[in-house]
């Protein structure tokens, strides 16, 4: 478990108590502090709609309606789950049904019970970029590089882009990643990988562009 | 101390991601490592997925729009309160209902004491002493003052005004007047006409008997 993860997953003694604290408030009555509940996760939840749905007004209309959903059924929340991981499946199965309700999502790929299977198991070699540097993250203080960042995760089919944002971007298991998105383990394993590698593929690609080098931007060109 | 498998370059790539999970057993791993020391391309492969992992598991990647927690905040005040006022209507809904259906008990409680009347024809009375000697008739339905001609010559029991309202009968519109409810406001306030009214009365019954 990488130190990030272990950050959000883990408020600390202190938050996470105050955590506690919050949600047996709001479900004993005290609904005014359900926005200070889930604030720490709004981003979060925003960003798992928008890898679902790709498109902003779409992606803050699930999220408010996620969060209403999860207010409703504040209730039901059980201690021995995580608070965020709760929210965020809540998110991924508004997000879900709005793409099937409405499809106005042009689709991406094949799902893997139709052509897709075979796709998905066949090897993927990595391109060959040996001089791979280590991308520092204060490199991530500067918008240009995250901007980056999400476009190359765009460019992801929806199967991988999906599977790598709730694993590595949200931080669910493998196993929570599998139930939000109704997919076998093994199924979110393959998708996994082949993910993180496109995506060490294309970042690696744009190491050799100068992505990361500060000077073009400074100096207000472009590298792409 | 742990054997290790020989690995080659493509079963690294393929369990690269298992590794960084910790999801590969522990000989596989020990062969992931020795492969990985002697392979650069590998090792490159292996650096460049862990700093994927790294940079998009960075809080900082995750953005929202401007205004998105703001907007957020009001739309879930909005509900929030929705939700107080469902929260009490649920509460008073029921009680509500619960008075309606105690206060209805009550209500035809009180109906069903009250006596059946016996005359369509009858009128309640008010005030009427409860204690005061009246007559019934056998065949009747009324109940009289001693020297009522309405019960002239016919065979009569006596009892109090209050055995004779328990049992159903109502005052006499003659003798007991007074205290009818449609006149029970002034009983005196008419008290000519009703005089005038009863020796017609009277004349009348005269006549029929």
């Amino acid at each position: 478990v990488s130190e990030p993860e272990m950050a959000l997953n883990n408020p600390g003694p202190t938050a996470g108590a105050r955590e506690q604290d919050l949600i047996q408030s709001v479900q004993s009555g005290q609904h005014e502090l359900f926005y200070e509940l889930v604030r720490p996760y709004e981003r979060r939840v925003y960003a798992a709609a928008l890898a679902i749905l790709r498109n902003e007004h779409d992606a803050e209309d699930a999220a408010q309606e996620a969060m209403l959903k999860a207010f409703a059924n504040i209730r039901q929340f059980r201690a021995e789950a995580r608070f965020s991981t709760w929210l965020i499946q809540i998110t991924v199965n508004e997000a879900l049904m709005r793409r099937r309700r409405e499809r106005t999502v042009p689709m991406e790929g094949l799902d893997d019970h139709r052509s897709g299977r075979r796709e998905e198991e066949s090897d993927y070699a990595p391109c060959d970029f040996a001089d791979w540097r280590e991308i520092p993250s204060e490199a991530l203080e500067r918008k240009e590089v995250r901007q980056r960042l999400a476009e190359a995760l765009g460019t992801l089919d929806r199967k991988y882009r999906e599977v790598f944002m709730l694993r590595d971007m949200e931080h669910l298991n493998i196993q929570e990643t599998a139930e939000a998105l109704g997919i076998t383990v093994a199924s979110v394993k393959t998708r996994l990988l082949r993910a993180r590698l496109m995506l060490r593929d294309l970042l690696a690609a744009g190491w050799e562009q100068g992505w990361f080098c500060r000077l073009p931007f400074e100096k207000g060109t472009k590298p792409w | 101390m742990v054997n290790h498998a020989v690995v080659n370059c493509e079963q690294v790539w393929r369990e690269i991601s298992n590794y960084l999970e910790v999801d590969v057993d522990a000989a596989l791993r020990a062969g992931m490592d020795e492969h990985f020391r002697t392979c650069k391309r590998c090792a490159s492969v292996l650096e460049g997925t862990r700093n994927v992992v790294a940079l998009y598991g960075d809080e900082r990647m995750i953005e929202a729009p401007a205004g998105f927690g703001r907007r957020l905040e009001k739309r879930l005040a909005q509900n929030t309160r929705a939700s107080r006022w469902s929260t009490w209507s649920a509460w008073l809904v029921p009680v509500a209902a619960l008075v309606l259906i105690a206060g209805g008990l009550q209500l035809s409680n009180s109906l069903a004491n009250q006596r059946a009347l016996k005359s369509q024809m009858e009128q309640a009375g008010r005030n009427i002493p409860p204690a005061m000697v009246v007559l019934v008739a056998a065949d009747s339905k009324i109940f009289h003052v001693a020297g009522c001609s309405f019960i002239h010559g016919k065979q009569v029991r006596s009892l109090t005004a209050k055995e004779a309202l328990k049992e159903g009968y109502a005052p006499c519109t003659r003798c007991l007047r007074k205290y009818l409810v449609a006149s029970a406001k002034d009983p005196d306030e008419d008290s000519a006409r009703t005089e005038i009214e009863v020796v017609e009365a009277e004349e009348s019954h005269d006549a029929k008997h």
